[in-house]
């Protein structure tokens, strides 16, 4: 079936990428000047003990030789030792992977719950004051960095008016769930514990709004433009002579055709909030992959760095190819055009 | 001369969008001040080396409009001069990035062929990485200095150009004027960069001035995850950073810089969209 | 037809912005929760920033132990020792339970000893090359004989924990130790296999160790001192500040800047706590580099850095700061320092003078001051030598470096910047564990060894120092050793460092706000069993 072929062209060509990233971010770790051995083993190492750790390392064997070690690793499951906490790199990042989803997933339906109806609402009452509103308001959300949202929506709604709790997950004393999907808010509905999903809820909402913006702003700019081409169709002026309601055609018609383009956006987005989720997370001391992944960073932890933007990519590239296939679901003629 | 611009086709076009105009306006007054820096600014010796330990964390007022820093220095002093890091990184990193960019997409999208596959793989792969991500890694590697911030910038902007130029340009190869010069025997290198490039030029630039402001964004959230220029170089990020640590007793040391972040943003962007309505692609 | 979800939301948003309130766990169990900078290493045998030290005192016991309030060592694991020549014979205690369940004997000192120095991590150095040979001759006594005679090894005993071998060699993991797999340290990593008085029920080295009363402590816990400890890493200053201010955090860590502390302490029921004379904070200057391997160049330097702003700067409240006035190398009270140092003067004129006799021209360097991220006074610190250097004509620039990174470049006296600053604690309550650390030829290439001063005259007193048995013979050579490096300034001495901590009314720290408390040792004064909740 043409949708299947399409899925498994995407699928080999994700994996391809997957490997270029992998040789990529191997060759940068392995540029890092300085000895990582000498980081990891701290203050007191002596020089047989550095050569030792460069040995379990393989540092002394050429690069090539390492890439292939490491791949035959990856295959499994073992990113390595972090040398940071020197505990394996799979375990931390799968430890802080999830608390990174719920956020973005979180922060991912703000932006669509909100900025798509944004931008519908704009292009129905096109140039009234409620789409040049709608309008600075998306602009404000793209040019302002997620960090500096972050930090002003602490600084009013946890400081100033502490209507939310400033940082963490979850308060101290929650009862907790067991893990089933490790997304607490989920975990905790599961188990039945509504005070923690209720607190959890609390505690998601400032660093899911600062992580959202930058992407709700482009979500409704998106949705507002491409309604707006499509309410020019010949289609639309024809149904609204037939008298169809405004909201019929908003929704029958005009906002269709509308996500295609918005979708493919909105995946391109929820990459970067993967990457920005390190800024806000900094802020609201949540506890994902970002202060692991800055801290790997900086300790220049070869395989800290390496596993995370392998698992972050990987993110990317799966979201993506899910998005492509929707979109290919939804308009058939993009599978022939990529074929 | 110049004034002629204003009577100019383009610039009536320009000129019916109010907030490309208002977007223009605030450019205008962001370098005019960043140039002038020396000169417009209330304490200029602030911004480099000065401590003043009796005159630490003052709140604004008349003398310090912004308030004081915690070495005494003068905030509202210190944001301007951050607005020349941030136009410098801006202009070198987009510099070395669009020129590279554009002439990949070039070659990948007309010769096609081997040359499109490996181009464009290697673009897949830069972009299947975020680009924060990606900057961090490549800033982790490089010792911390304002020329590697620069690079580590550069190396992740360039895939953007390359594919959008590619696309036009695969759009474009087939095209009667291309194929006209090539049945003239022109040389590739006149086909892509006098024939097909002057097409893509309005793209470019207005991606260009819309990436202005995204670089200077992108560069002040590595900034303030620890990876900008050294101190006492005043960085807008590295401010934002330093003063959130000192919420909410010490509100101006975070708020000022952030919105100097989002002001010169939103500046680069009102402008580049008022380019994309003038070169007649918008609504 | 439309549906109306208009109470349903407004509900919702009720009860999110009402501040749910999370009920409090049904039992009278008392929660202290308490923040450290890095992350925590359980191992004891790889343990030795400050976090790592504030658990190993909790989770492990060691042989013996130091007097509160002083130098003295005292028995602990070891009810006795005597010490013949080079040879010291421990006598155990016999009523000793590790957490498994299993007793505390001879061969477990054997093994820990054995462990210890076949990894070479963490405080192994302070016994490398110093211990010949261990004896087992029954299951309560242990003697270790030494290649020589060495004053501070009853006081290096400390960073001994004594580890459960039963519990280890059932929990190997494959590894490069042959039979011992990986000797233990994938199960050590996780938890904990010791005596001590609390135990590890969870540990996330980035985020938080969870700490519960080990009811079968051969000391007993006292029923005030908390039940549960949660140790926090890292948090953002801001979150912490919140977080002390709305009482979901009871201590704070030393690091907080002091504008911070100084915020949280103007906070109904949160006070200071401090731990002074145990550690202090230098400008470490690198001996090997020129233009300061002259020693008048680094004179002008010490004459460059304005130690009564500095110490103005390190103020909190009235009353308390995190600086006092240094006399040289060792912190006041410790054995060997003495007030009769001349403390460093801010003297631009003098630093000039200096300068002058100093065989190098300013202008043709470029002096690199770095200042660890993370430590906001140091960045200032760095801020007012750059302008002071600048007055008398040298030329810097500033570097930031994380503490991991900074532990990397201090290999190479070639890559050691030229100005690092640096907090050194009291590992051992001996002050041959500063002195040889920081002085010692053997011992560079550490953070704290940034000095680089390779000095053969320095190495042999502080040998002479670790040799001679005699405390007040050890006093008198440590005292000349003292005057020594201030003569040389091979660092700016800049202030005795004070602990100061934020503490909320609901735990009382013994160590922290008493009196003649204080263990001479960094990280033992969280020991948890001495503290009561209210």
């Amino acid at each position: 079936m043409n949708l299947w072929r399409y899925f498994l062209g995407r699928l080999l060509g994700s994996l391809l990428v997957l490997f270029g990233v992998s040789i990529l971010i191997f060759g940068v770790a392995r540029l890092i000047p300085g000895d990582p051995a000498r980081i990891a083993l701290g203050p007191m190492a002596t020089a047989e003990q550095v050569e030792m750790m460069r040995e379990r390392l393989r540092l002394n064997e050429p690069v090539v030789v390492q890439y292939g070690e490491f791949v035959r690793d990856l295959f499994r499951g073992d990113l390595g030792i972090s040398l940071y906490t020197k505990r394996p790199v799979t375990s931390d990042i799968l430890s802080t992977l999830p608390a990174t989803f719920e956020l973005v997933i979180a922060a991912a339906l703000i932006m669509t719950l909100i900025g798509v109806p944004l931008g519908i609402v704009a292009a129905r009452y096109r140039n009234s004051g409620v789409d040049r509103a709608a309008n600075l308001a998306a602009l404000l959300g793209v040019v302002t960095p997620s960090f500096v949202w972050a930090i002003f929506l602490m600084l009013v709604f946890a400081f100033a008016l502490d209507i939310f709790p400033i940082a963490g997950r979850v308060s101290r004393g929650a009862e907790l769930p067991p893990t089933v999907t490790g997304l607490l808010i989920l975990d905790s509905a599961i188990a039945g514990l509504w005070p923690t999903v209720f607190d959890a809820l609390r505690h998601i909402v400032l660093p899911a709004f600062a992580l959202a913006m930058g992407g709700l702003g482009t979500a409704a700019r998106l949705t507002r433009a491409n309604m707006s081409e499509v309410y020019d169709r010949q289609y639309i002026q024809l149904a609204r002579a037939f008298a169809y309601t405004e909201r019929e055609i908003a929704y029958k018609y005009a906002l269709r055709p509308a996500m295609v383009p918005t979708l493919t956006i909105l995946g391109l987005d929820f990459a970067i909030m993967l990457g920005n989720a390190f800024l806000v997370e900094m802020v609201f001391a949540w506890p994902g992959m970002a202060r692991y992944g800055v801290e790997v960073i900086i300790r220049k932890d070869l395989n800290g760095i390496v596993g995370t933007v392998l698992v972050i990519s990987a993110f990317f590239l799966i979201i993506n190819m899910i998005i492509d296939i929707v979109v290919a679901y939804m308009n058939p003629r993009i599978r022939y055009r990529d074929q | 001369m110049i004034l002629g611009i204003f009577k100019s086709r383009a610039w009536y076009r320009y000129s019916s969008e109010p907030l490309a105009v208002f977007g223009l306006g605030l450019l205008f007054v962001i370098v005019f001040l960043a140039v002038l820096a020396p000169v417009l600014t209330p304490y200029p010796n602030h911004a480099g080396r000065f401590v003043d330990f009796g005159n630490t964390s003052r709140p604004p007022s008349l003398q310090h409009w912004f308030g004081t820093d915690l070495v005494g220095r003068d905030v509202l002093t210190r944001v301007v001069y951050g607005y020349r890091i941030s136009l410098v990184i801006g202009f070198v990193v987009l510099g070395l990035a669009a020129p590279l960019g554009v002439t990949l997409g070039l070659v990948a999208g007309y010769m096609g062929g081997r040359f499109d596959t490996v181009i464009m793989r290697i673009t897949d792969v830069f972009l299947a990485i975020p680009a924060l991500v990606l900057a961090m890694a490549v800033l982790g590697v490089l010792e911390r200095t304002l020329i590697n911030g620069l690079l580590a910038l550069a190396v992740l902007w360039w895939p953007w150009y390359t594919r959008m130029v590619y696309n036009q340009t695969r759009a474009l190869r087939h095209e009667e004027f291309v194929v006209a010069a090539r049945v003239v025997g022109a040389s590739h290198l006149h086909i892509l960069f006098r024939e097909i490039l002057p097409n893509l030029l309005p793209s470019v630039l207005t991606k260009f001035t819309l990436d202005l402001g995204f670089v200077i964004l992108v560069a002040s959230a590595l900034s303030f995850l620890g990876l900008g220029v050294e101190p006492p170089t005043p960085d807008l990020g590295s401010m934002v950073a330093e003063g959130a640590t000192y919420q909410p007793d010490m509100w101006w040391l975070p708020v000022f810089p952030g919105l100097a972040i989002l002001l010169v943003v939103l500046a680069f962007n009102l402008v580049g969209d008022g380019l994309r309505s003038m070169f007649g692609e918008g609504r | 037809m439309t549906k109306s979800y208009g109470p349903l939301v407004t509900a919702a948003t009720a009860l999110l912005l009402s501040g749910f309130t999370v009920v409090a766990p049904l039992s009278a169990q008392t929660v202290l929760r308490l923040d450290e900078h890095a992350i925590g290493e359980i191992d004891p045998a790889k343990a030795t920033d400050y976090a790592d030290s504030m658990i190993f005192y909790n989770i492990y016991d060691t042989l013996v132990i130091p007097a509160a309030g002083g130098t003295d060592i005292l028995p602990h694991l070891a009810e006795s020792w005597t010490i013949d020549g080079q040879t010291y014979t421990f006598t155990l205690r016999d009523d000793v339970q590790f957490h498994s369940g299993n007793m505390m004997d001879s061969e477990d000192v054997a093994f820990s000893i054995e462990r210890k120095m076949t990894l070479g991590q963490g405080f192994s150095s302070l016994f490398a090359g110093v211990i010949e040979s261990v004896e087992t001759p029954d299951a309560r006594t242990v003697s270790i004989t030494l290649t020589e005679p060495f004053a501070p090894f009853l006081g290096s005993l400390v960073r001994l924990a004594i580890v459960d071998q039963d519990a280890v060699l059932e929990n190997l993991a494959e590894g490069d130790y042959g039979d011992l797999g990986d000797y233990g340290q994938a199960y050590l990593s996780s938890t904990t296999a010791g005596t001590g008085a609390y135990t590890v029920s969870s540990h996330n080295p980035q985020e938080l160790t969870v700490m519960e009363k080990n009811p079968n402590y051969f000391l007993g816990v006292p029923a005030e001192a908390p039940d549960t400890v949660e140790l926090q890493y890292a948090i953002e200053p801001a979150t912490l500040r919140a977080l002390i201010t709305r009482g979901e955090l009871d201590i704070g860590d030393q690091w907080m800047a002091p504008e911070i502390k100084a915020a949280v302490s103007a906070e109904e029921g949160v006070s200071l706590g401090q731990v002074a004379g145990i550690s202090s904070f230098y400008l470490k200057l690198n001996n090997q580099r020129p233009p300061l391997d002259d020693v008048h160049c680094r004179r002008a330097f010490a004459h460059a850095y304005d130690y009564d702003a500095i110490l103005e700067q390190t103020k909190v409240t009235e009353g308390i700061a995190f600086g006092r006035r240094a006399h040289g190398p060792l912190p006041l009270g410790v054995l060997g320092s003495d007030e009769n140092i001349p403390a460093g003067q801010f003297d631009l004129d003098a630093a000039r003078a200096e300068l002058a006799k100093c065989q190098y021209d300013p202008s043709e360097y470029e002096i690199q001051l770095n200042w660890v991220a993370g430590n906001p006074i140091q960045e200032r610190i760095q801020l007012m030598m750059q302008l002071n250097l600048g007055e008398i004509g040298f030329d810097t620039t500033i570097t930031t470096t994380p503490w991991a990174m900074f532990t990397e470049l201090a290999a190479t006296a070639e890559r050691t910047p030229h100005v690092s600053p640096v907090n050194f604690i009291l590992t051992t309550p001996d002050p041959d564990s500063m002195l040889f650390t920081m002085y010692h030829s053997d011992a560079v290439g550490t953070w704290a060894s940034v000095d680089w001063v390779m000095n053969e005259e320095v190495d042999a007193m502080i040998e002479a120092g670790r040799t001679e048995t005699d405390p007040a013979t050890r006093a008198a050579i440590y005292r000349d050793l003292g005057h020594r490096l201030v003569e040389d300034q091979v660092s700016v001495f800049a202030y005795e460092l004070v602990g100061v901590f934020p503490i909320r009314d609901v735990v009382h720290v013994p160590a922290l706000q008493d009196e003649g408390r204080t263990y001479a040792v960094q990280g033992m004064n969280f020991m948890f069993r001495e503290m009561t909740m209210n």
